[in-house]
């Protein structure tokens, strides 16, 4: 279990995090939902002890301070930029990575191999990162961050920049890495990877906390009315907002409305995001 | 699964992964290694051909021919026509002084009289003997030019067995000699005098026969004078541009190693470090091992080439090593302060060599401490790349002990000491 009580960080005058509460349950997924500049990163990065808070807390498993090797030991990172040295192979960079998680012999290797082999590269281990693509290099970040097993993963926008092929595939991971039972904190501005991957999402702008539950909740609180758009039998279009779309259309049915093509537009979470703030997600 | 590292071997690993990302990268590797090494080896050639001292692997050797008689001429005409050796008339005083400065490898004196009595072969010990003045550690090369005086003398006597009547004349002249003995007995001089008559005979019956250099013959006396050489200049040229040519790769390898911080931080790495559980004390003290091993790198390679290919006297090597060391120490420091003035990779190399430049050009990175004037010679004080080449060059060739060394090793890990500090608490304290 992860706890961010009053989370606030300052860089000069501007507040990148202003007061952020949460918690995240162990074997979960946890996703911070906002656009560049919201304040996802840094969260992260406060969570991970990588960065000083100006105030509040972050409690992993009941302790906190996260700077301190023990708790570290339990968190595994992928940074946003690909944290990877390209001069070395992939194997090299996870023996390294590995190394400095206190993995050494048999139990390094080991953890190499199968860490290759979950991100489907096994068979490039031996190439230079630098003949990587943009999408290999992302799944060997994954990667570096899983080498100790940890109980906690953080993934800073893990799919930006990366083909469909290995967005799937990092999909994949994520999925498996749920079934382990690991936690898993996960940022990014898409969307569609909230809504699929996460059990709760925090929506965030401007380094607040606008709203957070599971997708279903934000959707039922904040999402708004359906739209109910259909087209009549003499060729009328028509678009109307409504809670219950179903009890729309047998409404409809009732009044002798003949209706020749129908269609449902749920509100998702960018109608949420587009509700809570005014704009759109992808606007920034 | 195995768990828990020492901090040394943490170390190891963060200066490890360093070491081979360095030796992955070609330009970087030109710089470190590539250019200090064209630099030692170019100016070394031009200094040695302007000092004289690059065209000829002969020994210089000053005569010192105050016989001036014929056999005296022979045996120096005999000496000169080895290849191993360069002679050059000189007076006593001249060659003595020339042997002390290194200029020559030795002086041979013939002392007046030496062709009449001391070039005999019958009792050439009883007159003037010759002397070889040589420096004490040139025992190779005294050995060697006994050799040659031996083979010249010998060449004369196979010239007098070639000519009876000079071979007569000799004999007479060491007939006269034993009979003029006082400390000779009558018994030992009818002994002589009977050795003699037989000799003369051989000599009548042999003559023409072409035996002649055949029996057993005393060489010349010959004295040895030792002259200790004074050491105030370096032996060969590139003792004194490989020094330099060591500083200027380990002024590659702090430009390299301070732009690899920034490039950490800019790609992301330095994040990705900070996360595990080394702490960030380690993380850089493993960045400047990296730096030390390096500069020891670069340095004791170029020490090798010089050493082993050029021939470079390299001096008093444990001092030597703690000279490199002391340097290593010193740049690693200066490498890990110089990373904390830019964030990014352009502004961090700009200031670097904007920084090393200067104090490369005035501490004698480009003009080499002994023949720059005295001015710069004081303003290159306040460059530790003086302190750098000065340390080398005490080990190697200007003769200094520990006593003579420690303030310049004094300076040179002092300032690593207080850049590794200041760089640390820099870098650490950055977000």
């Amino acid at each position: 279990m992860i706890e961010v009580r009053d989370l606030v960080k300052r860089f000069g005058k501007r507040t990148a995090v202003d007061s952020l509460c949460f918690w995240v349950e162990a074997g979960t997924c946890f996703g911070l939902l906002g656009p560049n500049g919201a304040g996802k990163t840094t969260t992260i990065h406060m969570m991970a002890g990588l960065l000083e808070p100006d105030g509040g807390s972050v409690l992993l498993e009941g302790e906190a301070d996260p700077t301190r090797s023990s708790l570290k030991r339990r968190i595994g990172v992928a940074p946003q930029s690909v944290a990877l040295y390209d001069e070395l192979s992939g194997k090299e960079n996870l023996e390294f990575f590995g190394r400095l998680q206190g993995l050494s012999g048999n139990g390094l290797k080991e953890r190499v191999g199968s860490a290759l082999e979950l991100v489907g590269l096994g068979e490039r281990a031996g190439d230079r990162v630098a003949g990587y693509s943009g999408g290999m290099k992302r799944r060997l970040n994954l990667a570096a961050a899983l080498l100790h097993d940890p109980a906690v993963l953080m993934l800073d926008e893990p799919t930006a920049g990366v083909d469909p092929q290995s967005r799937n595939r990092i999909f994949e991971n994520v999925e498996a890495l749920k079934k382990r039972g690991t936690t898993i904190l996960y940022t990014t501005h898409y969307l569609e990877e909230a809504e699929n991957l996460c059990d709760r999402v925090a929506i965030l702008d401007h380094g607040r906390l606008l709203a957070i539950g599971t997708v279903d909740e934000l959707v039922r609180e904040h999402g708004g009315d359906s739209i109910l758009r259909y087209v009549t039998r003499d060729g009328g279009a028509r678009e109307v907002s409504c809670k219950d779309p179903l009890g729309e259309i047998a409404r409809l049915g009732r009044e002798k409305v003949e209706i020749r093509e129908v269609q449902v537009r749920r509100p998702g979470l960018e109608s949420v995001f587009l509700h809570l703030t005014g704009r759109n997600l992808r606007d920034g | 699964m195995g768990r828990g590292s020492s901090t040394i071997g943490l170390l190891w690993t963060l200066a490890s992964k360093d070491l081979r990302i360095l030796f992955r990268d070609k330009a970087g590797l030109f710089w470190m290694l590539g250019f200090p090494l064209v630099f030692g080896l170019f100016f070394g050639a031009i200094f040695s051909v302007g000092a004289g001292s690059g065209g000829s692997a002969k020994m210089r050797v000053a005569v010192v021919d105050e016989d001036r008689g014929p056999e005296a001429r022979a045996f120096v005409k005999r000496l000169a026509e080895s290849a191993a050796v360069l002679l050059e008339d000189m007076s006593e005083a001249e060659a003595v002084e020339a042997v002390r400065k290194g200029r020559k490898t030795a002086y041979l004196r013939i002392p007046k009289g030496w062709g009449k009595e001391g070039a005999s072969f019958f009792g050439g010990g009883e007159g003037p003997g010759l002397r070889l003045g040589m420096d004490p550690s040139r025992r190779a090369e005294e050995g060697y030019l006994q050799g040659l005086i031996m083979e010249a003398w010998f060449g004369g006597m196979r010239e007098l067995f070639g000519d009876p009547v000079r071979m007569r004349a000799q004999l007479r002249r060491s007939l006269d000699r034993i009979e003029e003995a006082s400390d000779l007995t009558i018994p030992q001089k009818m002994l002589f005098r009977t050795f003699f008559a037989s000799l003369e005979k051989f000599v009548d019956d042999m003559e023409g026969s072409g035996l002649e250099g055949k029996g057993g013959f005393e060489g010349p006396r010959l004295e040895i004078d030792r002259i200790a050489r004074t050491r105030n200049g370096p032996v060969s040229a590139f003792a004194v541009t490989f020094p330099q040519s060591i500083l200027w790769g380990i002024l590659g390898c702090v430009t390299g190693f301070a732009i690899t911080l920034v490039r950490e931080r800019v790609h992301g790495t330095w994040l990705r470090l900070r996360a595990s559980p080394v702490p960030i004390s380690v993380l850089l003290a493993g960045k400047g091992l990296a730096c030390f091993l390096a500069t020891s790198i670069v340095a004791f390679f170029l020490l090798f080439v010089a050493g082993v290919f050029l021939g470079t006297d390299l001096g008093h090597l444990p001092r030597l090593v703690a000279a490199v060391f002391a340097c290593g120490v010193c740049f690693s420091g200066i490498m890990m302060l110089l990373s904390t003035c830019g964030r990014t990779e352009n502004a961090v190399a700009g200031i670097g060599w904007a920084v090393m430049m200067p104090m490369a050009m005035a501490g004698g990175g480009m003009i080499p401490l002994i023949a720059m004037p005295s001015w710069l010679l004081r303003l290159s004080d306040f460059s530790p790349v003086k302190w750098g080449i000065y340390a080398l060059e005490g080990a190697m060739w200007r003769g200094l002990g520990w006593t003579e060394l420690l303030p310049a090793f004094g300076i040179l890990v002092g300032l690593g000491v207080l850049g590794l500090s200041l760089g640390t608490y820099v870098l650490s304290r950055r977000p």
